[in-house]
């Protein structure tokens, strides 16, 4: 079982967790002929990710998780990372991340908003203030 | 049936010394002989992708710390083996194999290209000991 990076990782500036993989297994979806279709999150390829668990405790929004913890809301994002593998050439690890501290208040919102969205829309999403 | 074949090639101009230009141009069939000598030295020369063109360490392969029944990893052994595993695709390795150390909650490692061992070693996981299993 892998473990998977949660669509509470959306518009995350920092990258703690992209400096603490062992393997360069968490990658951003960057293809070269078109703007990317997918979430402003990061993704673990779960062919690359050797399950140190390194990544989890890096994490300010506490969105990286096993794929057996999962909480039904977000199970759909299992299948999202697995993309990584699958279409690998267009995923890349992160050249430049913006490294913000984030308040537990901020990660208590950001994981209600998702646990209550079934589905929210692009708009929804909050983006935060680069410090 | 042969000059068919030749047009077929892309054509390449290289510069050589003198003294291979005249042997060169004394063989029978240059096109053969080139072709035949860039691919054995292509695959015989170069040691990090063996003439393929793309280097062996990117396809790097780290044991999966779970399937080692290995703990977490602490950040200073996930950045001990960060740099390991930096180290290993520089040097083209295929694979880093990790094992529990005996006796100890360490990580013994073992860098791997093909059937050749680069280095072996331990990775200390102090750190880990706090870690819950």
């Amino acid at each position: 079982m892998a473990v998977v990076i949660t669509r509470l990782c959306r518009d995350c500036v920092d990258g703690a967790c992209v400096d603490q993989c062992p393997v360069e297994a968490i990658v951003e979806h960057r293809p070269a002929d078109r703007v990317s279709e997918l979430p402003n999150q990061l993704f673990i390829d779960p062919d690359l990710c050797i399950c140190c668990n390194a990544c989890i405790p890096e994490c300010p929004w506490e969105a990286i998780l096993h794929e057996e913890d999962m909480p039904a809301a977000f199970v759909d994002d299992i299948a999202l990372n697995r993309r990584a593998f699958e279409k690998s050439d267009e995923y890349h690890v992160p050249v430049t991340r913006l490294h913000r501290r984030v308040t537990s208040e901020e990660v208590e919102q950001n994981r209600e908003k998702w646990l209550n969205a079934a589905e929210p829309a692009d708009d929804q999403a909050v983006p935060l203030p680069v410090a | 049936m042969y000059s068919i074949m030749l047009y077929m090639k892309t054509r390449v101009t290289f510069r050589v010394a003198e003294d291979l230009a005249v042997t060169l141009r004394s063989l029978p069939n240059q096109t053969a002989f080139v072709e035949a000598a860039l691919r054995e030295a292509l695959r015989e020369s170069c040691p990090a992708c063996g003439g393929t063109g793309r280097a062996a360490g990117t396809g790097l392969r780290v044991s999966n710390l779970r399937s080692q029944s290995l703990g977490p990893l602490s950040r200073g052994s996930a950045l001990q083996l960060k740099t390991l595993v930096a180290l290993a695709r520089h040097a083209a390795a295929t694979d880093v194999r990790l094992e529990r150390a005996r006796e100890s909650f360490d990580i013994d490692f073992m860098v791997v290209r093909g059937d050749t061992v680069l280095t072996r070693g331990t990775l200390s996981t102090a750190e880990a000991s706090s870690w819950p299993s």
